[in-house]
């Protein structure tokens, strides 16, 4: 017995070492394949941040490994970890291709990944038609302006579908005779005359106005709607003077004031859902579903799922139409403004990876006409056919495509334009057809008959027809102050980070206060931002707007 | 054991005598310490003993100490793509940063203070379910009772906040019960009032983790000797008396043991609730040290100044721990080390 | 054990544990409802603890979208056998060395083991060290980072030093050495609190992710259930982090609905939760003690 247990501990102790001592058998992602001049295709890591599980398996796909050679396979960061570039940078184990979102600085800086501006020169053919003009708009910062990513956004992205402005109800418009509605004023007189009229909805109570303030939504369903009706660009926080690149924190302003004072009295006249700032996006979701609530103000993709119900339950005149409101006449609404090309993210190759050259043929191949055509549209004859020279979506694949989430992982179609670098959808090839299928005239054949009866009413094509034109406003000389690329760690981001903490804060509690005290509120919150030293965050920040302004030569 | 039987008429006594009882059982182990002899002459009959922690000690030295070489990178401006030689060192820089942030202190407080209720309700609720689970006659209710109550253990935060936070809204099911019963004449909104925010953590943290947390009473209990139930049933004792006087001092040392590595932790109670459960309105209450180490540290790649947070934490846990230790030590019940 | 008669006390008990059995059975029976209903339906909120328009879809889309589902169920079940085989075994080993208050080491090895529980070097050093030590991609990383817990020696030790130390002294009068007298008389006596242990080394493995994301998702033959569930659940969660608008609405895209998330979680936890009936019996008052007396 005794032997037994003394062998067991030597036992023991010898798995312990050896485990200890043993220096990886079977280590690192396995990459056996030389880039020998095989007709194996060759297989490319990519990890995107935003990615999801997908074999790359798919027929859009099977395609692009006939015309490429290339193999992709994908990584990314699973449970939304946050280490995911640090670890990479630290061990050096870097992917082939990486689209690190707002991390590419840090990738820039560890010198993780390669300059592509002799690559575009020499072969980027297709990337050099894609960007055009605006292919400065690639470039990194203006003390390093080399071009290290490519992709991400659209070029050429009209707004044809509003989104992120205030949303009313359908059948609100058509109870009341279809009113004009422009100001917040026009908005809540339209919302009393309804609710007074109705104040039970399928004997529920009515809901004038509710809107997602519990968490990281307040951005877009309170933060946002103040900056578009006090008629600024969608900036973010920012309110960016597009002309001299002043960029000032948007709730320092007065018109902004003006938006949440409005709201407070919303609140304290019983029009705002007492819930506003505590339900979760489930209830919230299933509040919008039962119809009964009758103006919103959010972007289409987060209240998708409650007009899908909606539309499911035969509750058309439930869904919601995006309105143009702002503070008074004189301010412009920017709801489909065109920022361009916005830049600052995209794919990058990485310095360690052995297939330099076809990981760069890939991305600039992913920009041809053919590329594009083939991942927006997916295969001729399978997914789509040429009807008259034009293309045309099989039917049942449209219809998959508006209502089954998983259509694009399993056909692939539409599945690998985003990050890649892409065309917008306004975009058109080379025999003038659009080149995705997202465009204005079949957005307007998707919508439902409720809202097309409205369009009539106002004898409007489409939503867009309500905002003031997007030629009238020109094209953004900064893009989008909110995807610019801050450094990680850097004081204005730390300002940052601490203002909108402490707005999200304030402002939630000055709206859900006593009126007579909103203003002294409000006036707190400013003293508070200014000490936590705001005005150097505006500084740093209108430096920065100019310096990309600088950049890309749109100064 | 039979002599407690003699004196059945008289209560009080009878139970100090069962619980002279009990101590015997429940002291610890007394070994010989062997005064007099060497150190070697110990260590030379110990050589199995030896042998036997060799190994853990090895794998405690590779596996949890090595990596706090990392604890450098809060005197340096880390950069991942560098080894530790080519950093940037700045001293205690990152400490002044953190000991000069007023969101830190906000954080501290309301760490300590959901800490503590944590602590303090966690540690009863499991005592005392367990001490009821463990009076349970009907077997079969007794199995049942048990497996569900461990149920919510599994649930994740997310689930359960979005069910919280759903049954305490204004049109939720403690509201509606409330209104029913003519509590209240209008709906309170819970959630949007931050007084109320560490209470409704900590009840929400008492309903998912009580049955799970009592598992470990519950084999507690198993160890105690039924002849001591016999003994007091003899004298009469009611169940209450039983659970005060028998039950309860005998895991005596396992709750106290718990409750020093407990109050070790009390800095360490995550984030993930306080983050599901907060919003906007409460956020003044809600903010933690780890939330913000979150936000304010490695979400904005300062690994240095999210290390100092850390290292801040383990100084706190070890002076907690240390003193408990210290106490429980000198009145002689239970250790840790 | 003679039958006592049925107090108030019980009968209150008993309405007790009524209360407490619905209170924590109901977040699981409205998980369940919602993962059996339509996705669609569920929008509309209002599911407690009966689906409302019953359905198998969302599981079949589960096991559907995921082919080595099954693979990695078996390879989660095998790291938890082995990882709570091998985690109890140490555990209790040194638990035991820590319970001789006669070592020569035993403040000193209690200390180093009790520090463990509070300090921490974080992710990218311990990500580094295993690294080093060659464990990447290797079944032996779910066994060895996780071996010993300080709070699980600990708890082990503490019951240890509430045995009756006759028994080990007569057995030392034998001649047994250490080794001996714990694995043949400690044990035996240690169950209860060995069950306990091992349910929570069996369900940190099982629930276990992380590491294999971070060490092993380079092996494919090393992917757990967890791990794929986690991956499915991924795509029906937007990370709060860096979010805007344009990117935001391409995640939404692939946003699954809550019924999915519903049914990943039944998927997830059921397995792990059938163990706990299996250790009840250790639970028995009496048992230990009855075991050393025979």
């Amino acid at each position: 017995m005794k032997k037994q247990y003394n062998l067991l501990v030597a036992l023991f102790l010898v798995i312990f070492l050896a485990a200890c001592g043993n220096e990886s058998t079977n280590n690192t992602n396995t990459k056996d394949d030389d880039d020998s001049d095989t007709d194996e295709p060759i297989t490319l890591t990519l990890f995107n941040a935003d990615g999801e599980e997908k074999e790359f398996n798919d027929a859009v796909a099977q395609k692009i490994t006939e015309e490429t050679g290339v193999v992709l396979e994908f990584d990314y960061p699973v449970g939304g970890n946050e280490e995911a570039v640090p670890l990479m940078i630290a061990s050096g184990d870097y992917p082939d291709l990486i689209f690190a979102k707002g991390d590419i600085g840090k990738l820039i800086e560890a010198g993780a990944v390669i300059k592509l501006d002799d690559l575009i020169e020499e072969k980027g053919s297709n990337l050099k038609a894609m960007y055009g003009d605006q292919l400065d708009r690639l470039r990194h910062s203006l003390e390093d302006p080399s071009i290290y990513t490519v992709g991400t956004y659209g070029v050429d992205s009209p707004v044809w579908e509003p989104s992120g402005t205030f949303q009313v109800q359908l059948d609100v418009l058509r109870e009341l005779g279809y009113p004009e509605i422009k100001t917040l004023e026009d908005l809540e007189a339209a919302l009393t005359e309804y609710v007074e009229k109705y104040p039970e909805i399928d004997g529920q109570k009515t809901i004038p106005l509710s809107l997602l303030g519990s968490d990281w939504r307040w951005l877009i369903t309170v933060g946002d709607p103040a900056g578009f009706a006090a008629g600024l660009a969608g900036d973010g926080q920012w309110a960016v003077n597009d002309d001299t690149g002043e960029a000032t924190y948007k709730f320092l302003l007065p018109e902004i004031k003006q938006y949440f004072k409005w709201l407070n009295g919303m609140n304290a006249k019983g029009l705002l859902d007492q819930e506003s700032f505590t339900q979760t996006h489930d209830t919230y979701i299933s509040k919008l579903s039962s119809g009964r609530v009758l103006a919103i103000a959010d972007q289409n993709w987060n209240f998708g799922d409650a007009d899908m119900a909606l539309v499911a339950d035969g509750k058309e005149w439930r869904t919601y139409a995006p309105l143009p409101v702002t503070l008074g006449e004189e301010y412009v609404h920017q709801g489909i403004k065109n920022y361009g090309y916005t830049g600052g993210w995209g794919i990058a190759i990485s310095s360690t990876t052995e297939h330099q050259e076809k990981a760069f043929e890939f991305l600039d191949w992913m920009a041809s006409e053919e590329a594009q055509i083939l991942v927006n549209w997916g295969i001729e004859g399978v997914h789509y056919d040429v009807v008259d020279g034009e293309r045309k979506m099989k039917e049942e694949d449209r219809n998959r495509m508006n209502t089954d989430a998983n259509y694009g992982k399993e056909t692939g179609v539409g599945y690998y334009v985003y990050p890649f670098p892409q065309w917008g959808i306004g975009a058109v090839d080379s025999s003038g057809q659009p080149i995705t299928p997202n465009n204005e005239e079949q957005i307007i054949e998707n919508l439902n008959a409720a809202e097309k009866e409205v369009l009539s009413e106002y004898s409007m094509d489409n939503w867009t027809d309500w905002f003031p034109p997007a030629e009238e406003l020109g094209v953004s000389n900064h893009g989008q102050a909110f995807s610019y690329n801050i450094q990680a760690g850097s004081d204005l981001e730390i300002i940052m980070q601490k203002a909108d903490d402490l707005t999200e804060q304030r402002i939630t509690q000055a709206i859900l206060g006593d009126p007579a005290e909103f203003d002294q509120a409000w006036d707190s919150m400013l003293e508070e931002l200014e000490a936590m030293d705001i005005a150097r965050a505006n500084e740093l920040m209108t430096q920065k707007t100019q310096d990309i302004m600088e950049l890309w030569g749109t100064k | 054991m039979n002599q407690t039987s003699s004196n059945a008429s008289n209560m009080p006594e009878a139970s100090t005598i069962i619980e002279s009882q009990v101590k015997p059982a429940t002291q610890k182990k007394k070994y010989s310490k062997q005064n007099g002899k060497g150190f070697w002459k110990r260590l030379s009959t110990q050589k199995m003993l030896l042998l036997m922690a060799l190994p853990f000690v090895i794998w405690l030295i590779i596996f949890k100490y090595i990596p706090v070489a990392g604890w450098t990178m809060a005197f340096q401006d880390y950069k991942p793509q560098f080894s530790v030689w080519e950093q940037d060192w700045v001293g205690w820089k990152h400490f002044k940063d953190l000991f000069n942030e007023p969101m830190f202190y906000r954080a501290l407080e309301n760490t300590l203070g959901m800490g503590i209720l944590g602590l303090v309700f966690g540690t009863g609720s499991a005592i005392f379910f367990a001490l009821l689970l463990n009076e349970m006659r009907f077997m079969a209710l007794k199995k049942w009772t048990q497996t569900i109550s461990y149920l919510p253990h599994f649930v994740s935060w997310v689930i359960v906040a979005n069910i919280v936070i759903t049954m305490l809204s204004p049109e939720g099911v403690i509201n509606n019960i409330l209104t029913g019963i003519g509590l209240i004449d209008s709906p309170i909104n819970f959630m949007a009032n931050p007084d109320m925010f560490w209470g409704i953590v900590t009840a929400a943290d008492v309903w998912k983790e009580t049955g799970w947390n009592a598992i470990i009473y519950l084999a507690a209990m198993a160890g105690v000797d039924p002849q001591l139930y016999e003994a007091a049933k003899v004298d009469g004792a009611s169940r209450w008396r039983q659970m005060w006087h028998i039950t309860l001092p005998s895991i005596r040392s396992v709750i106290i043991v718990l409750l020093i590595l407990n109050i070790g932790n009390l800095i360490n109670i995550g984030f993930e609730k306080q983050m599901l459960l907060g919003n906007n309105i409460v956020m003044e209450k809600a903010l933690v040290i780890d939330l913000y180490a979150l936000d304010y540290g490695i979400g904005m790649f300062r690994y240095s100044f999210g290390t100092a947070i850390g290292i801040f934490k383990s100084v706190i846990s070890v002076i907690l721990i240390l003193i408990c230790n210290g106490i429980a030590k000198r009145i002689g019940e239970g250790r840790v080390f | 054990m003679k039958k006592r008669k049925i107090t108030t006390f019980d009968i209150v008990l008993t309405l007790f544990m009524f209360v407490v059995i619905v209170i924590t059975l109901y977040p699981f029976l409205n998980i369940l409802a919602i993962s059996l209903n339509n996705a669609i339906d569920t929008a509309r909120g209002g599911i407690h603890i009966w689906p409302r328009d019953f359905t198998f879809a969302n599981y079949q889309e589960i096991f559907g979208s995921n082919d080595r589902l099954l693979q990695a169920f078996s390879m989660s079940i095998l790291r938890t056998i082995v990882g709570t085989l091998a985690g109890i075994i140490a555990s209790t080993m040194l638990a035991y060395v820590l319970s001789r208050r006669d070592f020569v080491f035993n403040g000193f090895v209690g200390f180093l083991l009790v520090l463990t529980m509070f300090i921490s070097g974080g992710l990218i050093p311990e990500y580094m060290l295993i690294r080093q030590l060659g464990l990447i991609n290797d079944f032996q990383v779910y066994i060895w980072p996780m071996l010993l817990s300080a709070f699980n020696v600990i708890v082990i030790r503490s019951f240890m030093d509430n045995l009756p130390v006759a028994l080990e002294e007569s057995a030392k009068m034998d001649g047994a050495n250490d080794f001996v007298i714990f694995s043949r008389i400690i044990i035996p006596l240690c169950l209860p609190v060995i069950a306990t242990i091992s349910l929570f080394l069996a369900v940190g493995q099982w629930n276990s992710w992380f590491d294999t994301y971070l060490y092993a998702r380079g092996n494919e033959a090393l992917t757990t259930l967890q791990f794929e569930l986690m991956k499915i659940l991924d795509n029906a969660q937007m990370s709060a982090g860096d979010i805007n608008q344009q990117n935001a609405q391409v995640i939404a895209g692939q946003t699954n609905p809550q019924s999915i998330k519903m049914a990943i979680t039944i998927i997830a936890t059921v397995p792990i939760l059938l163990v706990y009936p299996f250790l009840q019996k250790y639970f028995v008052t009496g048992l230990t003690l009855g075991a050393v007396k025979s």
